[in-house]
C-alpha cells in the first residue's frame, strides 16, 4: 500500500477506533480478568482459581446442564426470531416498496414507533393482554370459540419462548423493516422487468431476482439477529422473573448471568466471576458464529459486481 | 417497482399497523385513567380524563430538567457516532489493508458485550478522567458504543454500492476526503439516517449508564424520571405512562424528519446502478 | 454539504456545554457538611428531611443529599460506585448476603464503637448485619407475612378467620364452591411463592425446630419440614385457575384480590399501599396460617427488609465525622418513630409505636412481638447467607464458589411441587441438596 492511501485510511480510522478502544475494548478486556478469580463482585480480586470457573461452567454436573440449556435457548431463540424477520420484515417492506412512497412512509413511522417504547411499559401491556384469565387476547380467543389456541402462552414451557419471540418481534420489527427497504429500493427496475417479460410469476421473481440482489443485506439482518438472540434478556427478565420460568423453559444466557451475578429479588448471587466467565464464553459463541456470518455476507457482496 | 393493484398489499399493511397502533393507543388511552382504572379496566376507554396525570407526571418525574440533559446526550452522541463511524466504514470497506476485518469483527464484537460486565472497569476509567458525575461521561459510553453497528451497518452498505462512481472521480484527480465527502457520503445517507435514528433512541432510553455515572440528581436523563415510578413492590402506572407519552414525543418528532429525509434521497434517484 | 456544518456547530456546541457542566460539579460547601445517602426507597425522602432537621437542631451542621435508585438498578449502580472507590457515604444495604459482602470487602465501617445498640432487643435481626462477630449496619425495617382476606366476601359466606388448617381448607372449600377464587397465587414470580411458603413453615416447623435447623441438628428432609411443603402443596387446589401462568406483569395478585376477584391472598405488609392504592374501599382483615389443632401456636414469618450501613473509605475527616453522627442518629427511638410514622412499616427499633392510621400494621407489630418465629428458618436466616469470600484469604480454596442460599432453593422447586410435578419429600430433598453447603 502507497505511503499516502496508508496515512488516509489512519485518518479515517482513527477517531471511532480511538473512542472505541477506550471505552468499550479496554474496559472489556480488563474485565475478563474476573473471570479467573472466585469472586462475588464486591471489593479487591484475591482468590485466583484460574480456568476453574470455565471448566466448571462447561463440564461440572451443577453448572453445565444449565449452561448448555441457556445455548439451546439462545439458539431456538434466534430461530424463532429468523423466521419472524424473514415473514414480517422482509415481506412488510416487499410490500411498502410496492405502494405510493409518500404513504410507505406513515407505515414505516408506525412500524418503528414500538422501539420508542421502553422494553418494561412493552412486557406489562403484553403481560395484562396475556393474563390467562382476563387477559383481552385469552378472552378474544373465548370469544371465537377457539379454545385450542387459547393456551396459557407465557406459562407453558413449550410455548412461553415463542411468546416472548413475537412480543420482541412486535417491538423491534422497525429496524429490519427500514433496512429492507432500503435494500429493496436498491433493486433496479430493469431487472424486475426483464424477468416479468420472461413470464416468471411474482413469486419466481423475488426468489430467483430479487433475493439474490439483497441476499448481502439479508445477511447482515441474519448476524443482527443472531447477536440480538444471544443478548435476549430484557423481557424475560421482567416477564419471567429471574429464575426465567416457568421451569427454567425460558432461561437464556442473558439470564443466566444476571442470575449468578446478582441473585435477584432476595435469591442469593453465585459470584461475579463465575458471571463474567459465563459471559466470555456467550461472547466467544457469538463472536465465531458472527465471524462466518461476515465472510458469507462479504462474498455474497463481492459475487453481485 | 409499484405494483399496479396494490389493494392487497394495502390491507396487509393496514392489518399489521393496527396489530402495532391499537397497544399503543391504549396505552395513551390507560394514560388519562387513575390508577384503580388501569389495573381494573385495562381495555376501555377511560371514563373520566385525569390530565392531573400529566401535570403531576412532569412534576415528580422532573421531565423538564432532564429532557435537556436528555436532548444534549442524544444530540452529540449521535453527531460523534455518525461523523466517526462514517469515516472508519469507507476506510474498512474500500481500502485493502492489514487488519482490516479484524478491527471491522472487532466493532461488531461490541453488540455482544453485557454491558453490566465493563461498568465498574469503565466507572474507573471516568473517575481517572475526572468525568464522574458530568454528562460528557455518559456521550462518551454512548458514542463508543454506538459505533459497533454504526460501523457494521454502513460498511455493508458501502460494499453493497458499486465503486465506478469513485473510481471515475480519483481517476479525474479527487482526494479521498473530496471522494469521502462528495460521493460517499450523499450514497449512504439512508443508512446514516437509520444510524442516526436508532442511536438516538437508545441514548434517549438509555437508563444504565446515567445511574451508574452520574449520581447528581439534577444530571439525570428522563429514561431515569419514567422509570422512577416503578417502585420495588408497586408500580404508580398513572403517572409511569404519561411521563412515557411525554418522553415519547419528541423521538416521534426525530423519526417523521428524518424519515422524510430518507425518502426524499431515494427518490431523488441520484444514485442508481 | 450543509448536514456536515451542522454536525460541527453542534460539537462545538456540546464542547460549551460540557465545559459548564463540569463547572457546575464542583460547586457546594456553604459551611455545612454534606452527607449523601443512597437508598432503594424513593418513598424515605421525607424521613430524611426530618434527619436533617433534628441533626440540625442538636448543632450538627450537616446536610443530607439522598438520592434513591430504582430498585431493580440499586444494587449494581451501587456495586459499581463502591467497587470504583466513589461509593455514598451512608447506604441502605440489602440484610443478610448483601450487607456481609461489603463488610467482608472491608467497605463498611464496624459500628460496634459508633452506635448504641442496645435499642435493638431482636438478636436474630441484627445477626442479619453481622459479619465475624462485628455489626456493620442498622437494621431499618422488619416485613411480615400474613394471609390477607376480603372481610366483606367473609361476611356473605359467614366465614371466620380459621382456627385450625382444617378451618381453613373448609373455607377455601366454601368459597371455591360459590365461585370464588379462595386465594390468588403468582406461579410466575418465584419469590412470592418463597414467602408464601415461608408463612406456612413458620406455623408448622415451630421455634424448636427451627432452632435445631440453625444449629445443624436436623435438616431439610425432616419429616416436619416435609409435612410442611405438602400443606403448601395442598393449597394449590384452591388457586385461580391457570395460576401457574400468572404473575407476569409483576403484581396480578395484589390487583385482583384488590378488585374482589379473590377473597385470600399470602402476601407481606409491604404490599398493603398496593392493594390500597388499586382500591380505596377494600376492608381487608388478616390472619396467620393456622396450625392442625387449635392447642398448637400460629406464628407469624418475618425478615430484616435492609441495614443502613457506612462507608469506610470517606476520605474527607469532616464528612466521616458527620457521617457518624448520621449512623447513629439512624439507631435511635426518633428515627425509628419517624420511619414507622412516614412508612406505616415495622422499625426493629425499641419504644416505637405505629400509628393507629395504620391499622394492619398495628396487628403485624402485635405479632411480631408475642409469636414471631425466632431464629427465621428462609429468607435471611444463617441458611440463607453463604459465607462471602473473605478479602484476606490469599490462600482461598481454589475452587469456584457456587452456594445458593435457601431462599434460592425453595423457589427453585415450589412451582413443581405445587403443579404436582414433584412430591413434598423429593422438593425437600432438592432444597436439602441445594444448601448442603450449610450442613458441612
Amino acid at each position: 500500500m502507497q505511503r499516502r492511501t496508508r496515512l488516509v485510511v489512519i485518518t479515517f480510522l482513527a477517531p471511532a477506533v480511538l473512542l472505541y478502544a477506550s471505552f468499550i475494548v479496554y474496559p472489556f478486556v480488563s474485565s475478563i480478568r474476573y473471570s479467573l478469580y472466585n469472586y462475588d463482585g464486591v471489593g479487591p480480586l484475591t482468590d485466583f482459581v484460574g480456568f476453574k470457573n470455565f471448566s466448571y461452567i462447561l463440564f461440572s454436573h451443577a453448572f453445565a446442564g444449565q449452561f448448555w440449556r441457556a445455548v439451546w435457548h439462545n439458539f431456538y431463540f434466534f430461530i424463532l426470531s429468523m423466521a419472524l424477520t424473514t415473514v414480517f420484515g422482509l415481506g412488510l417492506a416487499y410490500l411498502l416498496v410496492r405502494v405510493r412512497e409518500s404513504i410507505s412512509r406513515w407505515f414505516q413511522v408506525i412500524y418503528f414507533v414500538p422501539m420508542v417504547v421502553p422494553p418494561v411499559v412493552v412486557a406489562y401491556l403484553w403481560a395484562m393482554y396475556l393474563e390467562p384469565n382476563d387477559g383481552a387476547i385469552p378472552t378474544i380467543l373465548q370469544d371465537l370459540h377457539l379454545y385450542k389456541l387459547n393456551i396459557p402462552f407465557l406459562g407453558s414451557e413449550v410455548w412461553a419462548l415463542p411468546t416472548i419471540a413475537v412480543i420482541t418481534a412486535w417491538a423491534g420489527m422497525g429496524l429490519p423493516i427500514l433496512i429492507f427497504v432500503a435494500a429493496l429500493i436498491g433493486v433496479p427496475n430493469e431487472v424486475i422487468e426483464a424477468a416479468k417479460a420472461d413470464g416468471a410469476s411474482q413469486f419466481r421473481t423475488f426468489v430467483s431476482v430479487i433475493f439474490p440482489i439483497i441476499k448481502p443485506t439479508f445477511l447482515t439482518i441474519t448476524t443482527l439477529n443472531f447477536v440480538g438472540a444471544f443478548g435476549a434478556f430484557d423481557y424475560i427478565y421482567i416477564m419471567e422473573g429471574t429464575q426465567a420460568g416457568p421451569n427454567y423453559a425460558t432461561d437464556v444466557i442473558g439470564t443466566l448471568f444476571y442470575r449468578t451475578a446478582f441473585g435477584g429479588f432476595g435469591t442469593t448471587a453465585q459470584g461475579v466471576g463465575l458471571a463474567t466467565a459465563l459471559a466470555v464464553l456467550g461472547f466467544v459463541i457469538v463472536m465465531a458464529v458472527s465471524a462466518i456470518l461476515v465472510l458469507l455476507q462479504k462474498r455474497a457482496s463481492a459475487d453481485l459486481f | 417497482m409499484q405494483a399496479k393493484r396494490p389493494v392487497i398489499s394495502y390491507l396487509l399493511l393496514i392489518l399489521c399497523a393496527l396489530v402495532i397502533v391499537l397497544p399503543l393507543l391504549d396505552l395513551v388511552s390507560l394514560s388519562f385513567k387513575d390508577l384503580p382504572g388501569i389495573v381494573g379496566h385495562p381495555f376501555s376507554l377511560p371514563e373520566k380524563i385525569y390530565w392531573s396525570n400529566y401535570a403531576t407526571a412532569w412534576s415528580d418525574g422532573r421531565l423538564g430538567r432532564f429532557l435537556i440533559n436528555t436532548a444534549i446526550v442524544s444530540v452529540v452522541s449521535v453527531a460523534v457516532i455518525i461523523l466517526f463511524s462514517s469515516m472508519a466504514a469507507y476506510a474498512i470497506a474500500r481500502f485493502q489493508f492489514i487488519g482490516n476485518q479484524l478491527i471491522y469483527l472487532g466493532f461488531l464484537a461490541g453488540l455482544a458485550l453485557p454491558i453490566q460486565m465493563i461498568a465498574v472497569p469503565l466507572f474507573i476509567l471516568m473517575r481517572q478522567l475526572n468525568l464522574l458525575d458530568n454528562l460528557i461521561s455518559v456521550i462518551l459510553v454512548y458514542s463508543a458504543s454506538g459505533m459497533s453497528f454504526s460501523v457494521f451497518l454502513l460498511v455493508n452498505f458501502i460494499r453493497s454500492v458499486p465503486k465506478d462512481i469513485e473510481d471515475s472521480a480519483l481517476i479525474d484527480g479527487a482526494g479521498y476526503f473530496h471522494v469521502f465527502y462528495r460521493i460517499i457520503l450523499p450514497l449512504i445517507r439512508p443508512s446514516l439516517t437509520t444510524v442516526a435514528l436508532l442511536n438516538f433512541v437508545s441514548a434517549w432510553n438509555g437508563l444504565f449508564f446515567p445511574l451508574v455515572l452520574l449520581s447528581n440528581p439534577d444530571h439525570m436523563t428522563v429514561a431515569v424520571g419514567v422509570l422512577s415510578f416503578i417502585g420495588q413492590y408497586a408500580t404508580q402506572w398513572n403517572l409511569l405512562l404519561p411521563s412515557l407519552v411525554i418522553v415519547m414525543l419528541p423521538t416521534l418528532f426525530v423519526f417523521i424528519f428524518a424519515s422524510r429525509q430518507f425518502i426524499r434521497n431515494m427518490t431523488a434517484g441520484a444514485v442508481k446502478l | 454539504m450543509k448536514g456536515m456544518e451542522k454536525v460541527l456547530c453542534v460539537l462545538a456546541v456540546v464542547g460549551m456545554s460540557g465545559g459548564l457542566l463540569s463547572a457546575c460539579g464542583t460547586t457546594g460547601s456553604s459551611g455545612s457538611t454534606t452527607v449523601t445517602v443512597w437508598s432503594w426507597r424513593s418513598q424515605d425522602a421525607p424521613l430524611w428531611q426530618k434527619v436533617q432537621d433534628a441533626l440540625n437542631k442538636k448543632g450538627d451542621n450537616i446536610k443530607i443529599q439522598f438520592r434513591s435508585i430504582q430498585a431493580t438498578n440499586y444494587d449494581s449502580v451501587l456495586q459499581t460506585a463502591m467497587d470504583g472507590g466513589q461509593g455514598p457515604d451512608i447506604m441502605y444495604q440489602r440484610a443478610g448476603e448483601g450487607t456481609e459482602q461489603y463488610a467482608a470487602a472491608n467497605m463498611l465501617k464496624p459500628l460496634d464503637k459508633i452506635v448504641n445498640f442496645s435499642n435493638i432487643t431482636n438478636q436474630s435481626a441484627l445477626e442479619a448485619a453481622q459479619y465475624k462477630g462485628k455489626t456493620y449496619g442498622v437494621p431499618f425495617a422488619i416485613q411480615t407475612m400474613e394471609v390477607f382476606y376480603n372481610t366483606d366476601i367473609f361476611k356473605k359466606y359467614d366465614l371466620q378467620p380459621p382456627k385450625t388448617w382444617a378451618d381453613f381448607i373448609n373455607i377455601c372449600k366454601v368459597l371455591k364452591r360459590h365461585g370464588v377464587t379462595p386465594l390468588e397465587a403468582m406461579g410466575i414470580q418465584g419469590w412470592m411463592l418463597a414467602l408464601n411458603f415461608d408463612e406456612i413453615g413458620a406455623t408448622f416447623l415451630g421455634n424448636k425446630f427451627t432452632q435445631q435447623l440453625v444449629d445443624k441438628k436436623v435438616n431439610y428432609t425432616n419429616p416436619a419440614f416435609v409435612d410442611a411443603l405438602a400443606h403448601y402443596q395442598q393449597l394449590s387446589a384452591y388457586f385461580e385457575p391457570n395460576f401457574k401462568a400468572v404473575g407476569s406483569a409483576g403484581n396480578e395478585q395484589e390487583t385482583n384480590f384488590a378488585l374482589g376477584k379473590s377473597a385470600m391472598v399470602m402476601d407481606g405488609i409491604f404490599d398493603i399501599p398496593t392493594i390500597e392504592q388499586d382500591n380505596k374501599n377494600l376492608h381487608i382483615g388478616a390472619f396467620l396460617i393456622p396450625p392442625e389443632k387449635p392447642s398448637q401456636q400460629s406464628r407469624i414469618d418475618w425478615y430484616v427488609d435492609g441495614n443502613i450501613s457506612m462507608n469506610n473509605d470517606i476520605k474527607n475527616p469532616q464528612v466521616e465525622k458527620a457521617a457518624e453522627e448520621v449512623i447513629k442518629y439512624v439507631a435511635t427511638t426518633a428515627f425509628g418513630q419517624d420511619f414507622s410514622d412516614i412508612a406505616g412499616e415495622i422499625s426493629p427499633i425499641k419504644g416505637v409505636t405505629i400509628s393507629p392510621k395504620y391499622p394492619l400494621s398495628v396487628q403485624a407489630y402485635q405479632w411480631y412481638q408475642t409469636r414471631s418465629i425466632s431464629p427465621v428458618f428462609g429468607i435471611r436466616s444463617p441458611m440463607d447467607t453463604p459465607p462471602p469470600t473473605p478479602i484476606n484469604s490469599k490462600k482461598g480454596n481454589k475452587s469456584v464458589n457456587d452456594t445458593n442460599g435457601i431462599f434460592s432453593a425453595e423457589q427453585k422447586v415450589l412451582l413443581p411441587l405445587l403443579t404436582h410435578q414433584m412430591t413434598p419429600k423429593h422438593a425437600a430433598q432438592e432444597i436439602q441438596k441445594t444448601v448442603s453447603w450449610y450442613f458441612r
